[in-house]
């Protein structure tokens, strides 16, 4: 189904995927994609949603995660454990919880809906940032390794190792730890990350970068000597502490 | 509660019944009659006994060893005893009372037992006759009725007082449980009731019982259910109502969006839609947290909540949103704030009171944070204050400000972009986290908010 009548579009276009039971807004939003260069085809089944994510024709899936019906957060789920596509998810607007438990799950940013198209643009071109490094000129660049202790990162083919064992980690999630082992042994401050992965300031009593910081956190595990790897300085922003370093308060 | 219902029936009934016991005891005491003494206490052949014993005394030592003997009788017995010679002379040259000469005489006459009674004493008499058949009358005076209480240690009323109190005690316990059960059950669940638990039944815990207890709880029943149909028929709609509007206005800011496009350079209008769709989006989502904090069935989550970190990190946001508007936010004192509850919500109840100071603040002055151990409650609250330097509320107006959509003047509030649920949500969330809020002005002008949580 190709919603917006769009036929053929060239090979470097970027298709967006929209799950959203809403058949008018889906409608709108891909008249209003069209014009910054998008084609968006619409979704408002959970299985079929699926399908299309896993035929790889879409380069980002927008997922409202207050689908009738099948839960949002499942087919988030679902999506998670077989790909890594750039997430987006709509959330309701003030339910923190939803937007929690969303970037738990794995999206790479929110969105509340109701939302500005013009937001919507922005998040979406920068989440695709962080996952096409040639979109913002990084390809002249020769693909480095960033090794802080245990830990190694691939910029290149993207691959996060810990003591040689891949870690599978969200577009976001990447960007984030890519930031925090550049400046490893010093403070990188909540909206530097912010700007940096998301592509975005932080909103006022905005916890994203908080909650995809803990998710790293999770995936790499304690450093080798037991001590946690990325402290956190309250209200301040992250540091990623290298082996043997005194342990910050 | 419930023990304390049950111990009151206990007492009170026990307490009852073993009074009665002893004002009854006390009545049959004091009403008993003199044959009673006769039968039971001092019977004939004591009497002969202690007779014959006194005269072999008088043989021996005369009428000053008798009076040591009745002395020493008086004192083991408090039976206050003469003796009398056939003539009617006292032995020892004691005075006789006029009752004690009657039945002594009665009793030479008659050779039995004689007594009488005169008020609380009885007064017996027994005849003996010894060798050289020479006649004597003893004559006691006996204790009877209440006096007989006060002379005697009494075992049998004892007895009969203790046999009282236990049954008593059995049958006020059956009794008390049978009243005090179903009186617990529905003061617990008219509780649970207030405390938002419209599931509540009394029914299953009442068995078959027909009495008025059972109907009193099937009324309970009956209440609670019709109660929970309206309240959550009332918040279904809210939600739904609330769910509803958000699509269109999706819509609406996606077609604003492009009508953006199409307009060109004159996007004064369109910037106006977009202010009111904002306001708009604003309410709905206030609304929808209102009808979430109200649907509270299950309660607050109850994981531990650093109040601090979050105070601090609210502070820092709003101070930040505050500078565009030349306005501060500073938190001047904390204390460590571990609560038990639900982070987000209690989140947004600080963000929700800050953001209110922000708004009502002059500009150029700093909104300040605190927080500290509640001394009213005794350091078991945790206390948030926010204070403002606005034009504050007046004093009537304090007690309603956390109603929704109160406007303490239309003016006032309509410029500071507030919709006039933040407050109400902020209120909600701390009674569900069982704490309290108060709103008070400053001495010197300015508003004061005070959410305080226990620990």
């Amino acid at each position: 189904m190709d919603a917006m009548g769009l036929s053929s579009p060239p090979s470097s276009t970027t298709r967006v995927l929209l799950v959203d039971d809403d058949v008018e807004l889906a409608e709108l939003v891909g008249e209003y994609l069209a014009r910054e260069g998008f084609v968006l085809d619409a979704e408002a089944d959970g299985t079929r949603a699926l399908d299309r994510v896993a035929s790889a024709d879409y380069q980002l899936v927008v997922l409202d995660v207050m689908l009738p019906g099948v839960s949002g957060f499942d087919l988030l789920r679902s999506i998670r454990a077989t790909s890594r596509i750039p997430v987006l998810m709509l959330t309701a607007r003030g339910d923190d919880v939803d937007r929690i438990v969303g970037l738990e799950l794995g999206a790479d940013d929110y969105l509340s809906k109701p939302f500005n198209p013009r937001e919507l643009v922005a998040r979406i071109r920068a989440v695709l940032r962080r996952v096409q490094p040639d979109a913002r000129g990084a390809g002249d660049r020769a693909p480095a390794q960033l090794t802080v202790d245990d830990v190694a990162m691939d910029l290149g083919p993207r691959v996060v190792r810990r003591a040689g064992a891949p870690i599978e980690l969200t577009a976001v999630e990447f960007a984030l730890l890519e930031l925090l082992l550049r400046a490893a042994g010093s403070v990188v401050r909540r909206d530097d990350l912010a700007r940096g992965a998301l592509g975005r300031s932080l909103l006022p009593f905005d916890r994203s970068v908080d909650v995809h910081v803990s998710r790293v956190r999770k995936k790499l595990g304690p450093r080798p000597d037991g001590g946690e790897r990325i402290a956190t300085l309250r209200a301040v922003g992250y540091l990623y502490t290298r082996q043997g370093a005194a342990q910050l308060r | 509660m419930v023990r304390g219902v049950f111990l009151r029936i206990l007492l009170w009934f026990w307490a009852s019944i073993v009074l009665v016991a002893l004002a009854l005891e006390l009545a049959i005491v004091a009403t008993s009659t003199p044959v009673e003494v006769r039968v039971h206490r001092f019977s004939d052949t004591v009497l002969t006994d202690r007779a014959r014993e006194a005269v072999a005394i008088l043989d021996r030592d005369g009428p000053s060893g008798v009076t040591r003997f009745f002395d020493a009788l008086e004192q083991t017995t408090r039976i206050h005893a003469l003796l009398l010679d056939a003539a009617g002379h006292e032995v020892s040259g004691r005075p006789i009372p006029a009752t004690a000469a009657g039945v002594a005489a009665r009793a030479l006459d008659s050779g039995q037992t004689e007594m009488e009674a005169e008020g609380q004493t009885a007064v017996k008499a027994r005849a003996v006759t010894v060798t050289g058949g020479r006649r004597y009358v003893l004559v006691a005076a006996l204790p009877i009725g209440l006096n007989r209480l006060l002379h005697d240690a009494a075992s049998a009323q004892v007895l009969r007082l203790l046999v009282v109190c236990l049954t008593a005690a059995a049958t006020c316990y059956g009794l008390a449980r049978y009243v005090a059960r179903p009186l617990a059950a529905l003061r617990a669940a008219t509780r649970d009731l207030a405390h938002g638990n419209l599931a509540v039944r009394v029914g299953p815990t009442m068995g078959k019982r027909t009495d008025v207890f059972g109907e009193l709880a099937r009324d309970f029943d009956r209440m609670a259910e019709r109660l929970g149909g309206l309240v959550t028929a009332e918040r279904r709609l809210l939600r739904d109502i609330s769910h509803e509007l958000r699509s269109p206005l999706a819509r609406l800011y996606v077609a604003l969006g492009l009508a953006r496009h199409q307009a060109g350079e004159d996007q004064a209008a369109l910037d106006r839609i977009e202010r009111e769709a904002e306001r708009l989006n604003a309410l709905i989502g206030q609304l929808l947290t209102l009808a979430r904090l109200e649907s509270g069935t299950t309660g607050p989550a109850r994981e531990p909540v650093d109040l601090e970190a979050i105070l601090r990190e609210v502070a820092e946001d709003a101070d930040f949103e505050a500078h565009g508007r030349r306005r501060a936010v500073r938190v001047t004192e904390t204390c460590d704030g571990g609560v038990l509850g639900d982070p987000e919500l209690l989140r947004s109840a600080v963000e929700n009171v800050v953001r209110n100071a922000v708004r009502h603040t002059r500009e150029g002055t700093a909104v300040e944070i605190g927080m500290r151990r509640d001394p009213s409650s005794g350091h078991a609250h945790v206390q948030i204050w926010v204070r403002d330097h606005g034009a504050g509320v007046p004093e009537p107006a304090l007690p309603y400000i956390f109603e929704p959509f109160y406007r303490v003047g239309d003016a006032r509030e309509r410029g500071t972009g507030g919709v006039g649920l933040g407050l109400t949500i902020v209120h909600r969330t701390i009674r569900l986290h069982g704490g309290t809020v108060r709103a008070a002005n400053a001495a010197d002008g300015g508003l004061v908010v005070e959410l305080s949580v226990p620990v």
